[in-house]
């Protein structure tokens, strides 16, 4: 009888441990095939598909951040596809959301930061001649903050580099201000691990589009 | 061991649930498909995102009462509870409704009568830009006169909107009434504002039918709002041949401190763009800017601004009833202080502020001494409250001190009023599209022993996504002048009746406007004063007892058009006004065209940006036809017209980042063709000898470096 009790107990355990450890399969599974399609995604639907899954992955599991993370960086690459400026700042205010709930869950989180400095940055690019002033110290604050949080994240580099090469050359931007900064994103990349296949990994592609394109019209 | 596993293999197996289809349609209030709403079971990753008709489906595991939810940016999310048994029901169909949010967006905006500049809200025709963008100085002023319902006053200071006198024209900053807004007025001289455009991050100009949170104008309500924290440390020095200044603020987590001082002297610049004034000195002022901004919470804010400024001009006016010319002395000091604090406590929005202003001028004309003093104390308090959606209640109560000093060598004279007022407004949202603001304003005034009761109502209709439809009425008071006052105190306010309907477009770049306007002035003071200095108006009119009795009215058309044309860095607007106006006050014999309106105004203002300089030009011209002057010799008062009055003024403003720092150099030159205005004439008392008084110098020049030091 004993003897049983113990089988129980352990087939139980066992159970217990195998529903956690299907649920965490099912988490990871979720978010790496949403994660998969982020790139081949170029519709606003497509794009708005994708952060409904992150959301509801997020309601679901409540205390993951990176589901939040990523329908927040879904929600600022909507804004890219939008026209209206008015829009625009409403897929932004609904990127600050998820953004905020992800920093409750992860505060000080380098990737975070990065992405509400993001936020800050096409905040500016929506009107910047009345903006830069308010968003542009906000975007320097988060970048700094990324930087100290996590020194080998190449992300922060990337934006504030891209920042700088979008800002008109009379204002200490264009490619040759960028430069320093893009090659230390770069090589920030080259030596990146990111923790596993769901943490952030973004970037790369389009940081040598920018050093590719500048290089071509420089030799043209 | 192998059958340990098989029994949890087993158990792990029993934990799949047998599958249930929910599909649907996700639809607006009209029915109109919604694409990409996530629709889904709480708590759970079952759930789909509706396609482009608005359809939905998916499989979902979850069994048991569950809650199936609906979401949409911009509209209320959607609940249902349901239950969730594949042996009862495998599939289910549910069509969802979702109830657009009231947003800024989507929402109509009370807006009959005004012009607001915020970077703030969305859909605005001005930003603060525009307002230190436009005309030839930095000056909140010259922006406003490139808009509808302005006249074109080039002889003296103030706002003088749709048919109104400078004095029906009030300054608010931060809810509070500013009692001298611009600099002491020198005759046939137009003054500055006092305050800084660079100050205010709001700017709300009334030209008719505002809000019963404001009174004591007949005509126009001016709402400036001051910035909340700066968002960083910097420094900023100016370079001008008008005179220096140099700030610093200094940005804390949650609060701030800002100090600027600027000292002007303007002769220099007399004597390289000659006056057709004389000056035996030209003038000089320094000024001080103090601002300290705190957060005591996140939704709250304290603020306060304080200024002080003196001033000396020395010159010679001229005397037509005299072989010399009149000499003049004029000191003036300025303090003035205003503290507010704003914040929400739970559903309770409150603010409560305070002003205090004092003015002195010591003025020498001739061999007379004159002092005239204006000191002002002011309290405000104002709640809101949100209702359902977003309807929101608001009043308040407000008390105003002025007390007013003058001497003239051995005479004094002296009055002092208190002027309270309570309101209660409430704006009612009957759907997204249709609006009402009905408010009513209360007043005494302890001098005149009288009360006041003023409704006002504003009603604002959307038609489609970018149009919309306005309707304002509401009465205005205001208490008789001071130098009435002094002489009588049995008089009641002077009152004036709007009514306003406009029609307005405001899409992303394109702002169209066009409002139509009658204003019914009644019980307007009339009289002769006994005391009237040589250079007011009409001294040589027969005598006329103080009384009640003036009367007005004013009725026009204001157009407005903007367009900006960001691909090509170009940015225009246009304002047309037209006004038919006569009133009967002060001491006019009869109604008459006042001289402080044209029947038609014309205003053209054109940026343009251009990148590779980084330079962005600014053009302004103004047309208006001429206005009335009183002429003597004419039996018809006030019929003589000035000719049109023209001007052309150019703007360069280069931005450039000097050793790190944002530097703007800035050049402007009014009236460059050169036009010969006249604003009107003068005559000596018995009439044969006149004078047009005109600007004091054909062409202004300014040129200016502002240099910002951030610190990173």
């Amino acid at each position: 009888m004993k003897y049983f009790i113990y089988i129980l107990v352990l087939i139980c355990t066992l159970s217990l441990i195998n529903k956690t450890y299907a649920q965490d399969e099912k988490y990871k599974t979720a978010m790496k095939n949403n994660i998969l399609l982020i790139d081949s995604a170029k519709t606003i639907q497509d794009l708005q598909t994708l952060a409904n899954n992150f959301e509801r992955i997020g309601n679901a599991e409540k205390n993951k951040w990176l589901p939040f993370y990523y329908a927040g960086y879904i929600y600022i690459l909507i804004n890219l596809y939008e026209n209206d400026n008015d829009t625009k700042d409403m897929y932004l205010d609904k990127a600050d959301i998820f953004i905020n709930t992800a920093d409750s869950l992860e505060p000080k989180n380098s990737e975070i930061l990065s992405l509400k400095a993001f936020v800050a940055e096409m905040r500016i690019s929506i009107a910047p001649m009345t903006r830069w002033m308010k968003f542009g110290t906000i975007f320097d604050n988060y970048i700094d903050e990324a930087i100290i949080a996590d020194t080998t994240n190449p992300r922060p580099e990337f934006l504030k580099g891209q920042m700088i090469y979008y800002t008109p050359t009379q204002f200490g931007g264009g490619f040759e201000n960028a430069k320093p900064i893009l090659e230390e994103a770069l090589r920030k990349y080259n030596n990146f691990k990111p923790i596993d296949e769901i943490h952030p990994s973004w970037g790369r592609a389009q940081l040598e589009e920018i050093l590719l394109n500048s290089e071509q019209t420089k030799t043209n | 061991m192998k059958r340990i596993f098989f029994l949890s293999v087993f158990i792990i197996s029993i934990n799949i649930f047998p599958q249930i289809k929910i599909s649907g349609k996700v639809t607006d209030t009209h029915g109109t498909g919604l694409p990409a709403a996530n629709v889904y079971i709480k708590d759970s990753y079952d759930g789909a995102t509706s396609d482009t008709s608005g359809s939905f489906s998916f499989i979902t595991t979850e069994n048991g009462e569950k809650i199936l939810l609906a979401s949409y940016i911009g509209y209320k999310t959607f609940e249902l509870k349901i239950n969730l048994d594949a042996k009862i029901k495998k599939e289910f169909k549910i069509n969802i409704q979702l109830e657009e949010v009231f947003t800024e967006l989507n929402t109509v905006v009370i807006s009959a009568g005004s012009f607001e500049a915020s970077d703030e809200k969305k859909s605005i025709i001005l930003r603060p830009l525009d307002i230190v963008t436009t005309g030839s100085q930095a000056d909140v002023y010259s922006a406003l006169n490139t808009l509808p319902g302005s006249q074109q006053i080039g002889e003296q200071e103030g706002m003088f909107v749709r048919g109104g006198d400078a004095v029906e024209s009030k300054v608010f900053i931060d809810e509070m009434l500013v009692q001298k807004p611009f600099f002491s007025s020198i005759p046939d001289i137009p003054s500055r504002g006092r305050f800084s455009a660079f100050y205010f991050k709001g700017t709300v100009f009334s030209t008719g039918g505002y809000s019963a949170q404001y009174g004591q104008a007949l005509s126009s309500a001016l709402i400036l709002k001051t910035e909340d924290l700066p968002d960083q440390t910097f420094s900023a020095i100016s370079l001008m041949p008008l005179g220096i200044g140099a700030s610093h603020t200094q940005r804390w987590e949650n609060s701030s401190i800002s100090a600027e001082v600027n000292y002007y002297d303007l002769k220099p610049y007399f004597a390289f763009t000659p006056q057709r004034q004389k000056y035996e000195r030209a003038p000089i002022s320094g000024d001080v800017n103090f601002m300290f901004r705190l957060k005591p919470s996140s939704t709250g804010i304290i603020k306060l601004y304080g200024y002080y400024n003196t001033s000396v001009t020395k010159m010679y006016l001229p005397n037509l009833d005299a072989p010399v010319e009149d000499r003049l002395d004029l000191y003036n000091k300025d303090f003035y202080l205003n503290a507010n604090y704003k914040d929400v406590f739970g559903e309770w929005a409150v603010f409560i502020g305070t002003s205090f202003n004092n003015d002195k001028d010591d003025i020498k004309l001739n061999l007379n001494d004159i002092n005239e003093g204006t000191r002002l104390f002011s309290g405000k308090s104002v709640i809101s409250h949100p209702l359902f959606n977003r309807n929101t209640i608001t009043f308040g109560a407000e008390a105003t001190s002025i007390t007013f000093d003058e001497r003239f060598n051995i005479y004094k004279r002296k009055i002092s009023h208190i002027t309270s007022a309570g309101f209660v407004e409430s704006d009612i949202f009957i759907s997204k599209d249709f609006a009402a603001r009905i408010g009513v304003r209360y007043e005494y005034s302890n001098i005149l022993a009288k009360s006041n009761f003023a409704p006002r109502t504003s009603l604002a209709y959307k038609l489609g996504n970018y149009g919309q439809v306005n309707f304002a009425y509401g009465r205005f008071f205001q208490l008789p002048e001071k130098d009435y006052l002094y002489i009588t105190n049995k008089l009641d306010y002077e009152n004036a009746d709007h009514y306003i309907i406009n029609y307005q477009f405001i899409e992303d770049d394109i702002n169209f406007r066009i409002e139509g306007y009658y204003k019914d002035y009644k019980d307007l003071v009339k009289g002769s004063l006994p005391f009237a200095r040589g250079w007011d108006d009409f001294t040589v009119l027969q005598n006329i007892p103080i009384t009640n009795l003036g009367k007005g009215y004013a009725k026009g058309i204001d157009v407005f058009w903007r367009d900006r044309l960001f691909i090509n860095n170009t940015d225009y607007w246009v304002s047309y006004s037209y006004l038919d106006t006569k009133r009967e006050y002060k001491n006019y014999p009869t109604i008459a065209i006042p001289p402080f309106a044209a029947k038609h105004t014309f205003s053209f203002v054109l940026k343009h940006y251009v990148e590779s300089i980084s330079t962005s030009f600014g053009l302004t011209y103004t047309h208006a036809t001429g206005r009335t002057y009183y002429n003597p010799n004419n039996q018809n008062f006030l019929s003589d017209r000035t000719k049109s009055y023209n001007n052309l003024s150019l703007n360069a403003a280069y931005l450039t980042y000097l050793l790190g720092n944002y530097t703007v150099i800035f050049f402007s030159v009014d009236n460059l063709p050169g036009f010969a205005n006249i604003y009107g004439y003068r005559y000596s008392s018995d009439g044969v000898r006149n004078m047009a008084i005109i600007p004091t110098q054909l062409r202004a020049f300014f040129i200016g470096c502002f240099i910002n030091f951030t610190y990173k």
